[in-house]
């Protein structure tokens, strides 16, 4: 592989490599990566500086843009509580700068693997990661009353781990090779329908034992992208969105607004009957009360929302400038992790925060771009599934901190502290740059085939 | 090249419907979703910016106030009278106190035990979660300060707080209390110049607005701070001047006891060319450091009275009663002091000179008038000249002289005496003058008012009117605007105004005031107002005394009357008004109520302390005053025996020599002792000085000669205030000592001699 004619040397000409090569390339016997190394297309696409590495270069600088802003932001944001909780303000940025560096490279390498590899490995991916789902329920780190976490290392001092965010790309990988092997199938309940449904369920009940409930409608969502993507009848869909209507309607009207009838008389709000409805909402019941009505608690499951509106309130227009964040010193929890976007926010304002969220919204369109043109369904499926599930996070980790909706425990793709999410996060932008590279090569193909 | 997408997508078997599916995804992932986040933060950050920005700096910024430093005020000769020290303010973040878990008894219990407040207060306030800021104690001192610095540490507390405030001092206590006055406790000026100087002294606080971190502590980044710094206040330098202010009280406090005054007194001091008010006295006084306080004897008073309501009223009334600048604010009727100001609109008028003659029979017929008697000497003063008619104070003179002036033109020159309208004085609570109305006034058929009026009855003024008034009589005829703010200075010391002496009108001729001023210095020379002499200095004066007409008291005994005089020095050019009045002395004193016999001696004893330091000239003695006055006891003690008699006996002292030692081993009184002219010494050579104690006798009453034998014959000496020891009618009304004292050997008594015909009998 390491033998490339193209970046051989740039001072030879064009037509001597054409003619070195012209006839390996017509022998037709050579594999097509192969062949397309050798091709004069190729050459002439790198020589252009399309591509080093065979990869979509949009895609791959709309990550990196992202990725840098991202790590700019986690330096401004942690930079108070680093110095607080840790002495050292740099502390969360050199690591994530660290975390960051390694993403990229962890992204390149996946970009390099081969499509035909990633097919392979998905349903052991998918057993995997039902496992861990299973393991961390048994041995996971109680965070906050939840089993979210599986540590490695002695005293998990290597790393920790959610196991639901390997399970999102396992889902994706999997159902994408799933409807790829069914086919015409994927039509019918039974190759359509029963074994994704079968799986996701699966799922969310582990993570919704967890509890990670969050996870589990992500994991909900997500199986119903690749269940549409991948054929399933429409029929489906607007059974499932029927079921679901009914069932909001009926905790909307036996839950809330029954409640709400019978102290018509008084002047009961609709938290209250949140709260008086606690046991059945659970511990989301807290947090739709506080997305109800983020002062009426402000110290404590509001306190996140309202401060991260303080934020967010405050960035105004053009913000208060970058590093000049005030809610950042030690107001708004998770600062430089769930809550990062709220920085953004204000330190960038709204038109900081539209480029911001213009740049994800360019990466998906990119990202969809090239599943529409990867010519292979696999390809196109994975990367349609990637791209959702970042669209989901964005948007419901985006929602929260401007109080859209009540608040879950989503991070930002790249702008979130941590290290193994965002090596998840680069993996997946690895296997979208993967799909593209065989898009290239197919492209490739087609033009020798038409030369 | 030419058509990628196409050919990728046919040939590679992407269906059509997969595509159609992709873009649908695509439409929810990117248009929907983004759309509504838009939405959301358009309204976030735009619509609600406003609100959600102030609420984040509610919460992020600690403002403290940086209090601007109060200006101080100075006397004339810059001591200071009101100065403002640094104190702190000690407050809590209740918010920060619960974040942080912190114990709130502890908190409570720890503050309580250092500052004083209670503890359930405390534990009250830590309950306002919401808040931040919650004031604890305010000006704290710097002890009990550190103590709560201390608490902090030790304990390792978060959300207890101190920040940097001021405190009002007041150096000299009660002195000039009421003129100065005092602030509350937000610093804001509640009495006298401190109200109304308030603006000036103020100055504008400064504002700190620091932006802090969750924890409170300074955030590291600041580029939001914003430091207003505070402006101090301006300095006020008033005409008052400390040392005139402390004799004028000290001889006030004194008469107040040594006549029983039971109303109050008030004592006014002017510059007479300048209108400078040089003191003000008032009575009762308070203690400014502690102005919530009454003085003792209204705490004496207020001991007795169960009901809470009635206690309650009665604290406050002495409280509004000690605050209350009398000589400002409270009107009185002048009496015959009034009759400098009717002699002087009559010799400008022209219509009495020195030369004319007054026939006092005691009473004389006035139209509208149905009791004849009018005189305060029943059977007459007979006939007298204009001079010895304000001597006698005689009220048929006055009122003819009123008479011939008429209602109108008397009106006018009440008017141009400055009599009707308030001076405008630096205060707040100056009062106007109550007078007749014009058409009850000008009534032809009745001058009761008028007769009345001319000898200073059926009127009210205010002292500081009356002293303006006299002023403007004696001083060459110039009413002048009396003030007491002399200069206004920056906090830098630099002076921003400068108050000048201002002419209001001239009223009299500088001829009618020479005279008015003559005759009124043969009042005190030889007059009813003769108690006031001060050896040494000319002095003049009018005595007054004036019936409590509110009282409506029938019975002689328990009638209440107020004494005054107005002396002013040097009787040729004066410098110094001075008037003292006192209201409602003790019928049980055995001293007439009378300002001749009561007010005079007192404003003689003020002036002799306070001429000499204001004029800056020693009393200029004659040969027959050198033997009034009251002189230092030289050291004699170590002389031989026959040089110290022969010295002292030149100086004017008579020798008793005990023991028949060479020299003298002790001597009484002791070196320095002031005692009065001629007094009889005791020289001990060889003998030891007696250390019995014997007792002071009552002198009330006695001659000057009467007086200095019974206290020698007891180891004692005398010095004397008031009228001349050779005055044949002079005799002592008060003592320094009480009789029954038990004292040592060779203690001093002063006593006050009164002429006790230099009285208005009423």
């Amino acid at each position: 592989m390491s033998d490339r004619s193209g970046s051989i040397d740039k001072t030879q000409t064009a037509k001597d490599a054409v003619a070195a090569n012209a006839d390996n390339a017509n022998a037709g016997t050579l594999p097509v990566w192969k062949r397309r190394e050798l091709s004069t297309a190729y050459i002439d696409a790198v020589r252009k500086g399309h591509s080093v590495t065979g990869v979509d270069v949009p895609f791959l600088i709309l990550t990196l843009v992202l990725l840098m802003a991202g790590v700019i932001m986690v330096l401004s944001a942690s930079f108070a509580r680093s110095f607080v909780t840790i002495g050292q303000p740099m502390y969360f940025f050199t690591r994530q700068l660290v975390f960051a560096i390694s993403g990229v490279a962890i992204m390149l390498l996946v970009s390099r693997l081969h499509l035909r590899m990633i097919s392979r490995w998905s349903m052991h991916l998918l057993v995997m990661s039902i496992a861990l789902l299973v393991l961390v329920l048994n041995v996971g780190i109680v965070v906050n009353g939840a089993r979210r976490w599986l540590g490695v290392g002695n005293g998990n001092n290597l790393a920790t781990f959610q196991p639901s965010e390997i399970a999102k790309l396992a889902l994706i990988l999997s159902f994408a090779q799933m409807s790829c092997k069914f086919g015409s199938k994927m039509k019918t309940f039974k190759y359509g329908v029963l074994p994704f449904a079968v799986i996701f369920t699966i799922m969310a009940v582990l993570l919704w034992l967890e509890p990670h409930k969050s996870a589990a409608i992500i994991i909900i969502a997500l199986a119903a992208v690749m269940m549409f993507a991948g054929g399933t009848h429409a029929k489906w869909f607007v059974l499932a969105l029927a079921v679901v209507a009914l069932l909001a309607g009926v905790v909307y009207f036996k839950y809330i607004r029954a409640p709400a009838d019978v102290a018509a008389e008084g002047d009961v709000s609709l938290r209250q009957v949140v709260d008086d409805n606690s046991e059945f909402l659970g511990y989301a019941g807290n947090r739709i009360s506080s997305w109800l009505d983020p002062e009426a608690d402000p110290l404590n499951s509001g306190l996140q929302v309202r401060q991260s509106l303080f934020a967010v309130g405050s960035g105004g227009l053009f913000g208060q400038g970058l590093g000049q964040s005030r809610q950042k010193y030690m107001y708004l929890p998770e600062e430089h992790n769930d809550f990062i976007f709220a920085i953004v926010c204000e330190e960038l304002g709204f038109i900081g925060a539209l480029l911001i969220l213009a740049l994800y919204a360019l990466l998906i369109i990119r990202g969809f771009w090239l599943a529409i043109h990867s010519g292979d369904k696999y390809g196109a499926l994975i990367t349609i599934g990637i791209m959702s599930l970042l669209s989901i996070q964005v948007f419901l980790n985006v929602a929260v901190v401007i109080n859209l909706i009540p608040a879950t425990g989503i991070s930002l793709p790249f702008f979130s502290y941590g290290g193994t999410a965002l090596w998840l996060q680069m993996t997946q932008m690895g296997i979208v740059l993967a799909v593209s590279k065989e898009k290239r090569a197919a492209d490739v193909e087609n033009e020798m085939d038409s030369d | 090249m030419s058509d990628k997408a196409a050919g990728a997508g046919t040939k590679q078997g992407l269906s059509r419907a997969f595509i159609t599916r992709a873009i649908i995804l695509l439409a929810l992932c990117c248009v929907v979703t983004f759309t509504l986040v838009t939405l959301k933060l358009f309204e976030v950050q735009i619509t609600q910016h406003d609100r959600y920005e102030s609420q984040a700096l509610g919460n992020q910024l600690r403002r403290s106030s940086l209090t601007a430093s109060r200006g101080a005020i100075y006397d004339t000769n810059g001591k200071i009278l009101a100065m403002s020290a640094a104190v702190e303010n000690v407050f809590i973040s209740p918010y920060e106190i619960d974040h942080y878990d912190m114990d709130v008894k502890l908190v409570a219990e720890g503050l309580s035990g250092i500052l004083g407040v209670p503890s359930a207060d405390i534990i009250e306030k830590s309950a306002k979660l919401n808040s931040q800021y919650q004031v604890v104690k305010s000006k704290v001192e710097s002890a009990a300060a550190s103590e709560v610095k201390a608490f902090i540490k030790d304990n390792r507390l978060k959300g207890i707080y101190l920040e940097p405030a001021t405190k009002r001092y007041y150096p000299n206590g009660s002195l000039a209390c009421q003129i100065i006055g005092f602030t509350g406790t937000d610093n804001k000026g509640l009495e006298g110049l401190e109200q109304r100087y308030n603006a000036h002294l103020t100055g504008v606080n400064g504002r700190e607005v620091r932006l802090k971190n969750a924890r409170g502590t300074d955030m590291l980044l600041d580029g939001y701070d914003d430091y207003f710094s505070a402006q101090n206040g301006d300095s006020i330098v008033l005409t008052i001047d400390s040392q005139i202010q402390y004799y004028v009280e000290k001889h006030v406090e004194k008469a107040i006891e040594d006549y029983g005054v039971q109303n109050g007194a008030c004592c006014l001091v002017m510059n007479a060319k300048t209108g400078e008010i040089l003191a003000d006295a008032n009575y009762p006084n308070y203690d400014l450091n502690d102005f919530l306080t009454p003085g003792s004897k209204d705490m004496e008073k207020l001991a007795d009275i169960e009901d809470e309501e009635e206690y309650r009223n009665a604290f406050n009334e002495a409280l509004y009663k000690q605050w209350r600048n009398r000589s400002f604010a409270d009107t009185y009727e002048p009496g015959s002091v009034f009759k400098i100001i009717t002699l002087a609109m009559a010799l400008e008028e022209n219509v009495a000179s020195e030369e004319s003659y007054f026939d006092c029979r005691g009473s004389m017929e006035i139209p509208g008038r149905t009791n004849p008697k009018i005189c305060w000497m029943e059977y007459g003063h007979g006939v007298q000249s204009l001079r010895q008619s304000i001597q006698n104070s005689c009220n048929i003179a006055v009122v003819n002289l009123a008479l011939r002036v008429g209602a109108e033109r008397f009106y006018d020159y009440i008017h141009a005496f400055g009599l009707f309208n308030k001076t405008g004085i630096d205060s707040n609570s100056e009062s106007s003058s109550i007078w007749w109305s014009e058409n009850v006034f000008f009534e032809k058929t009745n001058q009761s008012q008028l007769a009345a009026a001319s000898f200073g009855q059926t009127f009210k003024v205010t002292p500081i009117q009356m002293v303006t008034a006299v002023a403007a009589a004696v001083n060459g005829g110039y009413l002048m605007q009396p003030y007491i703010v002399k200069q206004i200075l920056d906090s830098d010391g630099a002076i921003v105004h400068t108050a000048e002496p201002t002419v209001v009108r001239q009223v009299v001729s500088a001829g009618t005031s020479r005279v008015v001023r003559d005759i009124l210095e043969d009042v005190v020379n030889a007059g009813t107002g003769k108690n006031a002499q001060v050896r040494g200095y000319r002095v003049g004066g009018k005595t007054g005394t004036s019936e409590n007409i509110e009282k409506q008291e029938e019975d002689e005994a328990k009638k209440d009357y107020i004494v005054s005089f107005i002396g002013f020095a040097p009787a040729d050019d004066p410098e110094i008004v001075i008037l003292l009045l006192m209201d409602s002395p003790s019928h049980d004193t055995g001293i007439y109520i009378s300002g001749g016999s009561m007010a005079a001696p007192v404003v003689g004893n003020i002036l002799a302390d306070i001429l000499p330091l204001y004029l800056g000239i020693k009393p200029d003695y004659t040969p027959e005053e050198l033997k009034e006055i009251n002189v230092d006891m030289p050291r004699v003690t170590g002389k031989g025996t026959q040089d110290a008699v022969a010295m002292l006996e030149d100086q004017g002292y008579e020798c008793v020599v005990v023991g028949d030692g060479a020299v003298v081993t002790g001597q009484l009184p002791a070196p320095n002792a002031h005692i009065a002219y001629g007094t009889t010494v005791r020289l001990y050579a060889g003998e030891d000085v007696p250390k019995d104690t014997s007792t002071v006798p009552q002198l009330s009453g006695m001659s000057y000669a009467a007086a200095k034998e019974n206290l020698e014959s007891r180891g004692m000496f005398i010095r004397t205030t008031g009228a001349p020891r050779s005055d044949k009618k002079a005799e002592v009304s008060v003592q320094s000592i009480p009789s029954g004292t038990n004292i040592v050997y060779g203690a001093v008594v002063e006593v006050t001699l009164i002429d006790k015909s230099a009285v208005e009998l009423h």
